[in-house]
């Protein structure tokens, strides 16, 4: 069971709909692992349903509207079935991935082959596999290090989040192992070193807080800076 | 200010809707068939065209509103809240009373439907057939009642909070926001959001532990 969990922030974020796509893909991934953590989105989501209810709702003719949308398209229709790939969910990295993560790997890179993912050196014994698509709101990677290897010391330059899919790594911090999530903020400098002698593979994204779609809020960036 | 009133007086009017005053064990009953959770079943297991009728009168106007609080211009939050209406429409057999009350149901419906449509990004969520999934400890039938009845009353808890807290929550929750924008907006420190938001959620949880 999971030791290290996603912080409150993100969960709240996770259940409102606030995060980008590769942090909902870590967070759903840590889910899948971490009951504890699934309870909590569940009373956060509760929670939306009850501000949902509460809501004073703008003056509308939904009469008119529930006639309109039964003459267009709301008749019975069969029940939705999702047809799941289920070629995704075969190979090295689904015994260790979570589905939210073969998914997101699928989708990124054509892939959900351990080996075939875009491994690139990043320092003795480690590798990174990056995954983006292209925008700047989105940065992430899969990281494979060997037993007894170390990351460079490192900042970062923005918010990082690292779930750990097989091994163990140490920083200064804490032992993180699988399931277990790390967060690490901007000016934050660490330099994790591989524990035990399993080869380590974590998921980590770097990802901008999402542009707010709100006009006030974008008004008062304007007006704050 | 004044732009959050609206909100806030929402919350204070509509809170208590379809919840008379019952003892515990009628409460308890009554938080698992809440009146639109009762529809909603109906429409789930005899495709009732008037429960579903009641839902969309109810549901719709506040999922455009919703939207609306979110930045969506009226047209578009309407088209939204049209599409969710469908969905709840079309998957009204994946819903689980057991698991989670309609307003829930339909707050996570309207809510990735807002992902798809305006924030134009993939969520992913927990795969219930994922082999490497952690299945939670067993849940006495008790304890699934006990969490229900919870729900229900979140929304009186609501009511005693303080204004600074429910305002926080309430821009979490309504209007999606991220603390950091939280904080930007009401130009306080980030700590301020979290803290505020910690003690609402906090003493959400102590009022439904004291009821
Ligand atoms: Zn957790």
């Amino acid at each position: 069971m999971a030791q290290f969990h996603v912080s409150q922030e993100w969960l709240t974020a996770y259940a409102t709909g606030a995060v980008g796509e590769a942090a909902s893909a870590l967070i759903a991934a840590h889910l899948t692992l971490c009951p504890e953590c699934r309870t909590e989105v569940t009373e956060l989501e509760n929670l939306g349903g009850v501000l949902l209810d509460a809501i004073n709702p703008d003056k509308t003719d939904a009469e008119q509207q529930f006639g309109r949308s039964i003459s267009a398209n709301a008749r019975p229709q069969s029940p939705d079935t999702i047809v799941k790939d289920q070629r995704l969910f075969t190979g090295a990295l689904a015994k260790i991935a979570p589905r939210p993560l073969l998914e997101f790997a699928n989708r990124h890179c054509g892939s959900v082959d351990l080996e075939s993912l875009p491994w690139r050196p990043y320092a003795p014994g480690v590798k990174r596999a990056v995954l983006s698509n292209g925008r700047s709101d989105l940065i992430a990677r899969f990281v494979k290090a060997q037993p007894g290897s170390r990351f460079p010391h490192h900042d970062h330059g923005s918010d990082e989040m690292t779930i750990v899919l097989q091994g163990a790594y140490r920083d200064h911090t804490a032992v993180y192992s699988v399931g277990d999530v790390q967060s690490i903020g901007e000016d934050d400098p660490h330099q994790p070193v591989i524990e035990g002698d399993e080869v380590c593979v974590a998921f980590v994204i770097s990802e901008k807080p999402p542009i707010p779609t709100n006009f006030i809020a974008r008004l008062a960036q304007r007006v704050i800076g | 200010m004044g732009i959050w009133m609206p909100l806030g007086s929402g919350i204070s009017n509509a809170a208590g809707r379809n919840k008379p005053r019952i003892n515990a064990v009628t409460r308890r009953a009554a938080a698992i068939l809440d009146a639109n959770s009762a529809l909603l079943l109906l429409v789930k297991e005899q495709r009732c065209e008037q429960s579903y009728k009641e839902l969309f009168v109810y549901y719709s106007p506040r999922i455009c509103t919703f939207l609306r609080q979110r930045g969506a211009d009226h047209r578009t939050a309407q088209d939204i809240a049209q599409e969710v209406m469908v969905k709840i429409w079309r998957k009204a057999d994946q819903f689980d009373p057991t698991r989670a009350k309609a307003s829930t149901w339909i707050f996570t419906i309207t809510r990735n439907q807002y992902i798809d449509n305006i924030r134009r990004t993939k969520r992913y969520e927990v795969d219930a057939d994922d082999p490497l999934l952690v299945q939670a400890l067993p849940v006495s039938p008790e304890e699934l009642m006990m969490r229900q009845c919870d729900q229900t009353d979140i929304a009186v808890a609501m009511k005693s909070l303080p204004s600074q807290q429910e305002e926080v929550l309430t821009l979490s929750y309504v209007q999606g926001k991220k603390q950091r924008e939280i904080a930007e907006e009401l130009a306080i420190p980030l700590n301020t959001v979290k803290s505020r938001l910690r003690l609402g959620i906090e003493r959400l949880r102590k009022a439904m532990e004291n009821r």
